[in-house]
């Protein structure tokens, strides 16, 4: 997990759960989703200061919360 | 023992789960268990080796990190039972399933429509509750009783506010001026061209005769 730039492996988690989860969230925080041949990343910006240090993690666990690939 | 690495810093634990040993899917459905208790993050390639992250929501020690660690490991072991029973029962519920839903189709089983259901039915429409059974005479008692009585005092000719008691001379001539006065439309019929208004008798007085002459002549004999 690096700060600011979450990276979901392509083999381990979905598509529709990651937009689905940025579309969720996107009322805490600005999301940008890009995607290579082994991961989807997904760019945390502009998050509310009150969220600022679990809003990473709290994305990930409803990430895999949403789906498996 | 697996091998794992703690960072104190991020309240962090990490291991790796070979996917020969432990199925995705196990690994999967205890991830979900941990997810309230921990921030759970997969990485690795899932045809190798799978990479567990496991950080602590409140603040835990090198002890309790390594705790959660066994606890997961625990919980995967429990998982990993559950995936081998649900593949090695796998046939037998399809077989189950394929079974329960071809029996309950009604063309396959004559015993749908059973003789209890039949007898429960009876027993329904016997008991009424709605009130459909009542004959249209017994919901209207009351008017009928009305109308008798009405018919018989026109009988008596006390009332006439119809033409119920006009006789049945003066009807004919009622209906002979009408007829009159309609004219050639109803002569019409009284030509009758096909010839479908002449009686049996007419059509047939020969025969008619014959038969009487033969009665006759056998009454003599």
């Amino acid at each position: 997990m690096k700060k600011n730039k979450l990276f979901f492996c392509k083999e381990i988690y979905n598509k529709n759960a990651v937009l689905k989860a940025m579309k969720d969230y996107s009322k805490l925080a600005n999301f940008n989703f890009s995607e290579n041949s082994k991961y989807f990343f997904v760019g945390i910006s502009k998050e509310r200061p009150e969220f600022k240090d679990v809003i990473e993690n709290e994305f990930c666990n409803y990430v895999l919360s949403l789906g498996k690939k | 023992m697996f091998k794992s690495k703690i960072i104190g810093e991020k309240n962090q634990i990490y291991f790796q789960l070979k996917t020969k040993n432990y199925p995705l899917e196990a690994i999967y459905a205890t991830a979900y268990i941990f997810i309230d208790r921990a921030y759970v993050y997969l990485d690795g390639d899932p045809a190798k080796e799978v990479t567990v992250f496991l950080q602590g929501k409140d603040e835990l020690g090198k002890k309790k990190l390594a705790a959660l660690q066994g606890e997961f490991l625990n919980e995967l072991l429990n998982y990993l039972l559950r995936v081998e029973v649900a593949r090695s029962n796998q046939k037998i519920r399809e077989y189950i399933v394929a079974t329960a839903l071809v029996s309950s189709l009604p063309s396959q089983n004559p015993d749908y429509f059973s003789d209890s259901d039949e007898e429960a039915e009876a027993g329904d429409w016997e008991s009424d509750p709605m009130g459909i059974a009542v004959s249209w005479e017994e919901k209207n008692k009351k008017t009928l009783r009305k109308d008798s009585e009405s018919k018989t005092n026109d009988e008596d000719g006390k009332n006439e506010p119809f033409k119920i008691a006009v006789s049945c001379e003066e009807e004919k001539k009622e209906t002979i001026k009408t007829s009159d006065e309609r004219g050639s439309n109803i002569s019409a019929w009284r030509d009758d061209p096909l010839g479908i208004a002449v009686s049996w008798e007419e059509k047939n007085k020969k025969t008619l005769r014959k038969t009487k002459e033969k009665n006759k002549a056998g009454k003599r004999k």
